[in-house]
Parts: C-alpha cells; structure tokens; sequence
C-alpha cells in the first residue's frame, strides 16, 4: 500500500477528466513528470509544464486512503465524494500554475 | 464431481441463455494489501474508497441475490487482510451464490478452515513463476513471497473439501513470459487449474485503475516478434489436452493478438462491446457499480441500497453502463472475456459444462516439501531442454 502512489493515481485520472482545459501537449507533459513525495505531513507534488519545473504542497490530511471498516463498522458514505472534490480542487490549482 | 449445486447450475444456465442477470460479479473488497506487485494498480486506484463494513456487506449479497447474480469473486487488494473474510464469504454462500475467493498467499490455516465451515470451496492463488527470486521480483521485492504462497497452496490442498476446486492466476508479463508453462505443468501435477491474463499497461495521461503505470518500463510488451508470440499461443492450446488449463481456444487467441497489439475479436458477437452490466460488472471496496474493473459509472449506484435491484432490472443502470462499454476498446481481464465467450461460442460452452461437470481436476494433498521439489523438478527439466 502506498498513498504516495494512491494520490499519484487520483491526480491522474482527475487531470484525465479536466483534460479539454488545456492543451492536449501540455496535458501529456504534466502526466507523463508527474511525481509525488512526502515530506513530513505533506505530499509534494512536481511536475513539468512548457519544460518548466513545477510544485505544490499537498495537506495529506485532505485526502483519505485505505480507510476500513471492519472493525469500528463505521462508514463514511462522504469520503470518495471528498477525496474526488478534493483531487479536483487541486487538478484546477495545478493548472493554474501550469498555465502561468 | 461438481463445485456448483443444482440451483446454481440452473441460475446460471439461465443466464448464460437469458443474458439478463449477471453470471459473474467481481467484487473488490478492500484495496489494502501486503505486496506490491508490479503488474497492479488497483491498490492505489481503490484506496479512495472506504471498505464497507459487514452489516453493508450483507445488504449487497442480498441485492445481488434478488438481481439472480451466479458467482462472486471476493478480490482486492489482499481479500485476506481482511479480519472478516470468513462473514464475507458466509454472506454470499448463506444465499446460495457460489464464492471465488482469491488470494496472493497471505491466507492462514485458521482463515481458510473458517472460509471452508461456511461454504468456501473455489480457490485461486496468484502465481506467476515457478521461480522464487522472480516472483519476488514481481510482487514488489518482498522476500520469500513465492514460499508463502507455496504453504498456502499446501494448506488448501488439506483443508479444502474433496468437491473443491482451486485455481493459479497468473500473469502473462515479459518478465515470466518463459515461466507460463512450468506453472501450467505444476499446476497439473498437484491438481489445480490455470488461467492468465497478459497485463495491462495504461499511459499516464489515460489511466485506468487496473492497469500499471509501468514505472521502469519493463511490462510492457513492446515490438515482440509476431512469431514467438503465435507459437506461444499454439503451444498453451495445444497443453489443453493434458494439462490443466482453463482458458478457452478464442481467448487465447485473443491474448496472442493483445500482446501483440492488434484489435482482440471476443466481443465481436456483440457489436465489439462487452457483456456488463448484464453478463458481468464490478464492485468498488465502497460498494459503488463499477462497470468492470476498469471504469467507474458517472452515475453513482450502491449495489446496497435497497433500491439497486429495482433499478438494475429496471436497466436504469444498464443504460449507464452502455455509455461507457460503447468507448471502450476491450481488455484481457481473463473473466469477463471468457464470460462472454463460455455464453456466445458454444464451443466455449460445452467446454465448461465438461470442465465443471466430469473433469474438473482433483486437488491432490501434497506438503510444503514436496510442492517446492515438484516446482524444481518442473524446473530442471526445463532447464535440461533448454
């Protein structure tokens, strides 16, 4: 199990959905440099756009990951909902950023 | 000897002939696992889900049940990670659908006696080499994950009733592509089943949660040499009639042109789209309709709420789920390829029917020892031809 790779996938595919807001050359670039690091309570993400070096720090807390059930029996019927607002807030952010 | 009852035998033949209820589910119970394996990327493209506990678990065998789904596969991740795997299976078995349970060898002897008192009697264990470093490799590095899994084949080999069957997944990568036959051979030897899929590799900016990233860029088969691959092919349907794999003719040859990257023809008897949601479909380990493992539904149906049968044979969600197959351009995911096949081929058919009728093979009880001086065996004599 690796959250570094969980959110490395979320942020793809959520980048795959917002794909007709940037060019698909530019698209390409930002998947294919992708890249994800902790640090502390953080996750960095990096990434290239026009060959230029990009990066944002990610709050880990915002997203929930391998999260089980079987023993408290509790569900949260919000958490996909959250995880994918919270991939599509920072997909918009990274475009942004891309774009500047 | 037979692994299905007579009901089950009955679902299921009306729904090969029907093709309105599904004959096969996969259901992702939890995307937490021990290993990391190289071909798979549905432990990171599931983690966004919470599990659902037991009492939600229940409500979709139910649902499942009103809906006259045939089987069940419990997948994952590790379905045995999970502490409640025995209620897991005890839900689907306690309404008369027949459970699949899958593992990477991670089961132990008081989960799987405990599976076995409520009705599990259908195995599969991932197993891609006979070799121990290479399946090691394979599963992410982690030491003496091939001897795991080895005990654990022991361990179903004594603990399964004699009316069970157990099978190896195995993956078809560039890595192991020399080892598929040893596993084919040893699976013989010890009374199991085989069946493969060639992985999948899916590119950064289309991901699709099944299939690797391939991060080092060794899994995928890139420019392989038409004829190696066609002589590969022609040597597993030929194994056929002496060893114990399961795959059908027409899947195979599909698996021939998917690694070599030509248009795979097993839904061409359905307008070249597959068979979901009426043959098959897929639940996240959030209890949300997947239309395969693959793709996700815009709309959102949790297979437990007490609404989802009436919406399912209604089609409310087949109309969903027709949005999604119409795009897509077919994959190798062995069962929802052979579902399909085994219910338009006939040829399929009659195949199974024997298979699960008068030949499915007996499970031989075989220690530890004993399996990992078969697998060398297997392996010397290969070693010697070579």
């Amino acid at each position: 199990m690796s959250r570094v790779h969980a959110l490395k996938f979320l942020v793809l595919q959520t980048l795959n959905k917002n794909k007709s807001k940037i060019s698909e050359s530019l698209h390409i670039e930002i998947a294919k440099s992708l890249n994800v690091k902790q640090k502390s309570e953080s996750l960095i993400l990096s990434w290239k756009a026009n060959s230029v070096e990009k990066n944002i720090f990610v709050d880990e807390k915002k997203f929930n990951f391998y999260k089980r059930s079987e023993f408290d029996q509790k569900s949260n019927l919000r958490q996909i909902d959250d995880n994918e607002i919270n991939a599509q807030n920072l997909i918009l952010e990274i475009i942004k950023l891309s774009l500047d | 000897m037979t692994i299905f009852n007579l009901k089950q035998k009955i679902n299921l033949a009306k729904n090969v002939i029907t093709k309105s209820a599904p004959i096969y589910v996969q259901f992702y119970i939890t995307a937490r696992c021990n290993l990391a394996c190289e071909q798979c990327n549905i432990i990171y493209a599931d983690a966004k889900h919470q599990e659902m506990n037991i009492y939600q678990i229940n409500q979709v065998a139910e649902n499942l049940k009103k809906i006259g789904v045939g089987i069940v596969l419990l997948i994952g991740g590790e379905p045995f990670v999970r502490k409640d795997i025995s209620e897991i299976v005890k839900a689907f078995t306690s309404r008369n659908i027949h459970v699949r349970m899958q593992t990477n060898g991670v089961a132990t002897r008081e989960q799987l006696e405990e599976c076995v008192k409520v009705g599990g009697k259908d195995i599969s264990i991932s197993l891609d080499t006979l070799k121990p470093s290479m399946q090691d490799k394979i599963n992410g590095g982690f030491n003496k994950s091939w001897e795991k899994a080895i005990e654990t084949i022991s361990l179903v080999s004594e603990i399964f009733p004699e009316n069970s069957t157990a099978f190896f997944n195995s993956v078809i990568m560039p890595r192991n592509f020399n080892s598929i036959e040893g596993v084919i051979k040893f699976a013989t030897a010890i009374g199991w089943g085989v069946s493969l899929v060639p992985v999948h590799v899916s590119d950064p900016a289309h991901p699709l949660p099944y299939r690797t990233l391939d991060y080092d860029g060794t899994m995928d088969f890139k420019n392989q040499d038409e004829n190696i691959v066609n002589n590969f092919v022609l040597k597993l349907k030929s194994m056929k009639k002496n060893y114990n794999l399961y795959d059908s003719d027409e899947y195979l040859d599909d698996v021939a042109r998917f690694i070599l990257k030509k248009p795979i023809k097993w839904r061409q008897k359905n307008e070249n789209v597959c068979d979901s949601p009426n043959l098959y479909f897929a639940i996240a380990p959030s209890g949300l309709l997947k239309v395969c493992c693959d793709y996700e539904v815009n709309e959102r149906y949790y297979i437990y709420d007490k609404d989802f049968p009436k919406k399912y044979k209604q089609k409310q969600v087949h109309e969903d789920v027709y949005k999604i197959t119409k795009e897509c351009n077919g994959c190798m995911y062995g069962s929802y390829p052979e579902v399909t096949i085994t219910a338009r081929y006939l040829s399929a058919l009659t195949e199974r029917m024997k298979y699960f009728s008068f030949q499915t093979p007996k499970i031989k009880k075989i220690d530890t020892k004993n399996l990992q001086k078969i697998a060398l065996e297997i392996l010397n004599e290969q070693s010697a031809r070579a």
